[in-house]
């Protein structure tokens, strides 16, 4: 489904990723680790075209996505959250996920002025679709609450249903867990584990080993912007040279 | 609204209506405000006898349009442009040239005096919004002072400084028919445009498209990654607000019935801003009322204009210090407070 091949990116000379490889099958979870400074988040910022790699191509179904903008790339299904909750903060939970999902139901402008029939029974299903979206990450009685005023567990678990509003191919996930409590992480955990089972591709970016194993089917490790490891779970935790990296022997 | 998206009433009732109002269904939300203020704005003529009152008012109209117009860009998708009245100017412009030269009905007038304004608009916005906040805002008012330039000194086109004068003034038959004199006229004429633009801004800001506007405000890569085009909305919105500035210059030339280089002029950016700050960007009601407040008060006092000036820097400054989100920021906080103070009554 995603093919990221040969990517290079400098900034000002320091390589932040160097000849990166990484492949995302339809329904798998893969998740990228790395200690600080791997070029884990410059990674996906490339696939997510918030930068343009120097080179290597990314291709997503076939399709190369390299340089494009981020809107276009949401448009063919490749959606992304960010690792500091970016979310519209006077706009209350129910209306982030509703703006989430205006791009791609495909309705004239026009349309959308005027609020033809097409557009109000869009709006209907965009609003059934995000309250289910509420119900699953616990929020349901949090609808009409401006997102500002949410805690920030919450506005992550926000950021990541607005993410799925869109009905994304694949999702990116950029350290969900990050300055999160342990409970909201565990529950985190359990809805990305759902949506895994369901068949959702997941790629995620992530600090946190445990929540790491617990969820992925294939790992990447980056140190230095180059990959130095893959595989299962386990094997990436017995092997060498990610021990290495991670504990500086 | 009968429509009503059918959880709404299984909602506390605080809750209720800026669901019903802002997503889905009921885009008019509760229509009392807008019928009592389009009423008293109605009848406001059998009450105000003096013409030059009247004329304030009819003033304070006119800003009402280029304020709500000029938010669009400035509140809504935080774009800070400061070439409004140059839209303004050159469908003022455009009217009296097209009427001077070939006599063409006031309909086609305004038709083409929307038409030059999303013109400059288009022209303006496609260099200038390849730059980033302050520097578009720099670039405008480089465009704004061409514009003006321009207006002064191809004199084979706009008469230069002399002006373009004789327009027929703004009148309406069956109003006069009515009794209602030349003032009165003019009066309901730009009731019509104001409230028209109004109700078409309300609208627009309340369907997908205005969600968009602000999902671009409040967090521009955020809005890129749900798939949103920020180029293009922004762009959107100040070619529709250049598009009604237009349209009312084109009416403006006839009500003043001459057309000068001053109706450019950056001294229109000064006031909008004064208006759209303490009203309250990204508002409503809060700009329409400041829009009145600050027209009609400075009018009706009779200040000198360049004491005028100095007062406008102090209420601009005060403005921003004590009420920085404007009269509607500050009216929301307050109904905020009740609305907690009853429930905690209650509880």
């Amino acid at each position: 489904m995603l093919e990221v091949k040969g990517v290079t990116k400098s900034f000002a000379g320091v390589h932040a990723l160097e000849d990166v490889e990484l492949t995302v099958k339809a329904g798998q979870f893969v998740s990228i680790i790395g200690p600080n400074g791997s070029g884990k988040t410059t990674l996906f910022n490339c696939i997510s075209g918030f930068l343009r790699p120097d080179n290597g191509t990314i291709t997503f179904e076939g399709r190369p996505i390299a340089g494009r903008q981020p809107f276009q790339i949401a448009h063919l299904g490749l959606v992304r959250t960010f690792q500091s909750v970016r979310l519209f903060g006077q706009l209350t939970a129910l209306e982030n996920l509703a703006v989430a999902v205006q791009q791609h139901q495909g309705d004239s402008t026009l349309g959308r002025f005027f609020r033809t029939r097409t557009i109000r029974r869009h709006e209907a299903e965009a609003v059934a679709h995000a309250e289910e979206l509420l119900e699953r990450v616990n929020l349901e009685q949090h609808r009409s609450t401006p997102a500002a005023e949410l805690s920030y567990g919450q506005r992550k678990l926000l950021s990541i249903a607005a993410a799925l509003m869109a009905r994304p191919k694949l999702v990116l996930l950029d350290e969900p867990t990050a300055a999160v409590n342990p409970t909201a992480i565990l529950s985190i955990r359990d809805i990305l584990r759902e949506l895994h089972q369901e068949g959702q591709t997941i790629l995620l970016v992530e600090h946190n080993m445990q929540f790491v194993m617990d969820l992925s089917e294939h790992v990447v490790v980056l140190d230095a912007g180059q990959k130095i490891a893959e595989g299962s779970p386990r094997e990436v935790r017995e092997d060498k040279r990610v021990l290495e990296a991670y504990l500086g022997t | 609204m009968t429509e009503r998206p059918a959880h709404a009433d299984s909602l506390p009732p605080n809750e209720r209506r800026p669901l019903a109002a802002r997503v889905g269904a009921g885009v008019w939300g509760r229509p009392i405000v807008p019928v009592v203020v389009i009423g008293v704005a109605v009848v406001l003529p059998l009450v105000v006898k003096s013409g030059f009152t009247l004329g304030i008012f009819t003033d304070s109209l006119v800003y009402v349009v280029l304020a709500l117009s000029y938010d669009l860009s400035v509140g809504r998708v935080g774009a800070l442009s400061l070439a409004h009245p140059a839209f303004f100017g050159t469908g003022a412009y455009a009217a009296a040239i097209v009427f001077e030269r070939y006599a063409l009905p006031l309909a086609l007038q305004v038709l083409i005096a929307v038409g030059a304004a999303v013109v400059l608009a288009f022209l303006i916005g496609i260099p200038a919004f390849r730059l980033a906040h302050l520097t578009f805002g720099m670039a405008t008012l480089g465009f704004a002072l061409i514009a003006e330039l321009i207006a002064q000194n191809e004199i084979g086109l706009t008469n230069g400084p002399l002006c373009i004068a004789g327009l027929s003034s703004l009148s309406s038959r069956p109003l006069g028919s009515l009794g209602i004199d030349q003032n009165g006229q003019q009066y309901y004429i730009f009731l019509v445009i104001a409230v028209a633009v109004a109700a078409f801004v309300w609208v627009l800001v309340r369907s997908r498209i205005g969600r968009a506007y602000i999902a671009i405000r409040e967090d521009e890569p955020m809005a890129m990654s749900v798939g949103i085009n920020p180029k293009r909305y922004r762009m959107s919105a100040f070619v529709i607000g250049a598009a009604l500035a237009g349209l009312l210059g084109a009416f403006y030339a006839h009500y003043l019935s001459v057309v000068c280089p001053t109706n450019l002029d950056i001294s229109y950016t000064v006031n909008l801003l004064v208006i759209l700050f303490l009203g309250g960007t990204g508002g409503f009601w809060g700009i329409i009322a400041a829009a009145f407040v600050f027209t009609a008060i400075p009018e009706e006092l009779q200040v000198a204009p360049n004491i005028r000036l100095i007062a406008y820097g102090a209420a601009l400054l005060l403005g921003v210090t004590l009420l920085p989100q404007g009269f509607e920021g500050a009216a929301k906080n307050v109904r905020r407070r009740l609305t907690r103070r009853a429930r905690a009554r209650r509880a």
